[in-house]
């Protein structure tokens, strides 16, 4: 399962891009599983309130980092938040930030499956 | 890349420690911050090679930080790598605008980055090397401007540094420091030859004036036989004709205190006691013995300033002084064989009193700094002061000699020796203006050899052989005593690459 969610050869850029050292990765990764609920928790406030500015920046992000680890559906809903954040014109956002709470909740899941060392 | 420094800029704190990383694998150092105004006041500071910056950021975003970038100084402006979606163009297109040199996509590849910070770098750099060379090139403007309007010392052109390098820059600045060095020297030189010529000038007037004294005052004013009263006439004289110029020239009057009239008392009583001896001595002295005596003037200065700890006694000067000494000792040998002398030993001593007199008064001078006024008008009130008090002792001891109107000889030759006495002062008080007391002092080779000429086309007196060894002894002792004059030196070229 874990295979069709996470996008393999994005976990191989990022290591190549950071010289190649799998702690760093393990550190990078670490990273996400603290700051992605975080980047959820505004997403979710900003929806409620409609602040489409802080929903658009937080997306942004979210989309980058889920990007770099090969959440590929997860970042795909990100990005589309975030354009639609930046035309104004946001169909029932706190539906869609839960549309992202799930995905990376399954992104989140599937990741823990992978084993770093395996190559 | 050593040693190259890469600013990372991004609010998410997985995003800067991913570009962090990817930095740092590339070999470069790495600082971060988390937001545009920690990055606007970390690049105030040095330090920084180039910047990584992210656009979307909350309350100020990667264009306000480009924006504000504008305003600092150009070498606080690392070039700036803006990292951005691909999917944004339009914001990729502002942030060049607003002066990143190139963006970097949120997914990139190591090759990418490398390329790309590896170009940005190259071309920092480039501009770097053009900006120093445009400032060069000012600085070597504005040296070209200031030789052109004035003529300044070559190392105040302050290019010394650029001659010192290599390139065609610095040959340029070579070849402008070594011309201006050249035409600085020719100047310096030309400068210092005139002034030498007026130097000289100005000695052979005083001499001749000063060496005229002695032989009007043995022609006609000695057989008056009243020493007093010619000294008052033509320290009068003399202090009419100085401060009739002192006037024309408005020169600066010193203020004579309570406490300051003693001492222009005491230069008084050194300026006209001389006088006094001269016209007293001088029916009794040969002209050409009064002159080389009045030579010994240096020496005495050089003496009572070596006692009093204003000059030191190193062996050139104590040779120059043994020289001197030996002259006199030669010239008075004649003269200590009392039976046979034409002139008394004690004439000899006395008439040394003279120059003895006129080295308290050089010292006394070189003393006074503290008198603000111009030497000029400090002569005329001292011989205004000695013309006072030579009146008094005139008509007390001897009462004063009547003149003949119209003036006959002793009257015309009054006028003559005040001319020469105040022509003299008022030039040697002009030469110490101008080429200071050290070479002033020279005078003495002058009045000495003066004094004996006169003596010899007015007096029809004989030199022997006694007083020419003199003469050339105590003229040798004075070269040697002499102090040299400070020459300002000629300025070395800059070194050849």
């Amino acid at each position: 399962m874990s295979t069709e969610i996470i996008n393999r050869d994005a976990i191989h850029r990022l290591l190549s891009v950071i010289g190649g050292d799998k702690e760093d990765l393990l550190e990078l990764l670490n990273e996400f599983e603290e700051s992605a609920p975080l980047l959820v928790g505004k997403m979710k406030a900003a929806a409620t309130e409609a602040n489409l500015d802080s929903l658009r920046i937080s997306a942004h992000s979210l989309k980058s980092n889920s990007r770099d680890f090969g959440a590929v559906t997860l970042a795909d809903l990100c990005e589309n938040l975030e354009h639609a954040c930046k035309s104004g014109e946001v169909s029932n956002p706190v539906e869609k930030v839960g549309e992202i709470v799930r995905a990376l909740d399954v992104a989140r899941e599937a990741l823990r499956g992978i084993s770093l060392h395996d190559g | 890349m050593g040693g190259d420094c890469i600013l990372v800029v991004d609010d998410d704190r997985l995003a800067r420690r991913k570009l962090t990383l990817a930095a740092k694998a590339l070999g470069y150092g790495t600082e971060d911050v988390d937001g545009a105004d920690a990055a606007l006041e970390r690049l105030l500071q040095p330090g920084i090679d180039i910047v990584l910056l992210d656009i979307e950021m909350p309350e100020k975003n990667g264009y306000d930080v480009l924006e504000a970038l504008q305003a600092y100084p150009a070498d606080r402006r690392p070039p700036v790598i803006v990292v951005s979606s691909l999917d944004d163009p339009e914001g990729i297109a502002r942030a060049i605008e607003l002066g990143a040199v190139d963006f970097l996509p949120k997914s990139f590849n190591a090759v990418i980055l490398r390329a790309r910070i590896y170009a940005c770098l190259r071309e920092a750099r480039r501009q770097e090397e053009d900006r120093r060379t445009l400032h060069q090139i000012e600085r070597l403007t504005i040296a070209a401007e200031a030789l052109d309007t004035d003529e300044m010392n070559p190392h105040d052109l302050d290019i010394d540094d650029l001659a010192e390098k290599e390139g065609a820059l610095a040959v340029l600045s070579r070849v402008l420091l070594n011309k201006s060095i050249m035409v600085y020297n020719r100047r310096l030189s030309q400068s210092h030859q005139i002034r030498t010529l007026r130097g000289i000038l100005g000695l052979l007037f005083i001499g001749a004036s000063f060496g005229l004294k002695p032989a009007i005052a043995k022609l006609s004013l000695a057989e008056v036989n009243s020493p007093l009263a010619v000294a008052f006439y033509t320290m009068g004289l003399s202090a009419v004709f100085i401060t009739i110029y002192a006037i024309s020239q408005r020169a600066k009057v010193p203020t004579i205190s309570l406490g300051s009239s003693g001492f222009f008392l005491v230069l008084a009583i050194l300026t006209f006691l001389p006088q006094v001896l001269l016209f007293w001595v001088a029916e009794e002295v040969p002209g050409v013995l009064i002159a080389i005596l009045v030579s010994l003037e240096s020496f005495m200065v050089f003496f009572l300033a070596a006692a009093i700890g204003l000059e030191k006694l190193y062996f050139r000067r104590f040779f120059g002084l043994l020289l001197g000494v030996v002259g006199v000792v030669v010239l008075l040998i004649p003269f200590f064989d009392v039976e046979n002398s034409a002139v008394g030993i004690h004439w000899i001593l006395i008439a040394m009193i003279i120059p003895a007199c006129f080295a308290g008064e050089s010292i006394l001078l070189s003393l006074s700094k503290a008198v603000d006024a111009d030497l000029v008008a400090v002569i005329a009130i001292i011989f205004g002061i000695s013309t006072v008090v030579l009146f008094g002792a005139a008509m007390y001891f001897e009462g004063l000699v009547p003149l003949d109107l119209p003036p006959g000889k002793f009257e015309l030759s009054l006028i003559a020796f005040s001319i020469a006495d105040s022509a003299a002062m008022i030039a040697l008080a002009k030469l110490i203006g101008y080429a200071g007391p050290v070479f002033s002092g020279q005078k003495a080779y002058t009045v000495a050899t003066g004094g004996v000429i006169w003596s010899v086309l007015l007096l029809n007196e004989v030199v022997s052989a006694t007083s020419l060894i003199a003469l050339f002894l105590i003229l040798t002792g004075l070269y040697f005593v002499a102090k040299k004059a400070v020459v300002q030196e000629l300025i070395r070229r800059p070194r050849q690459i």
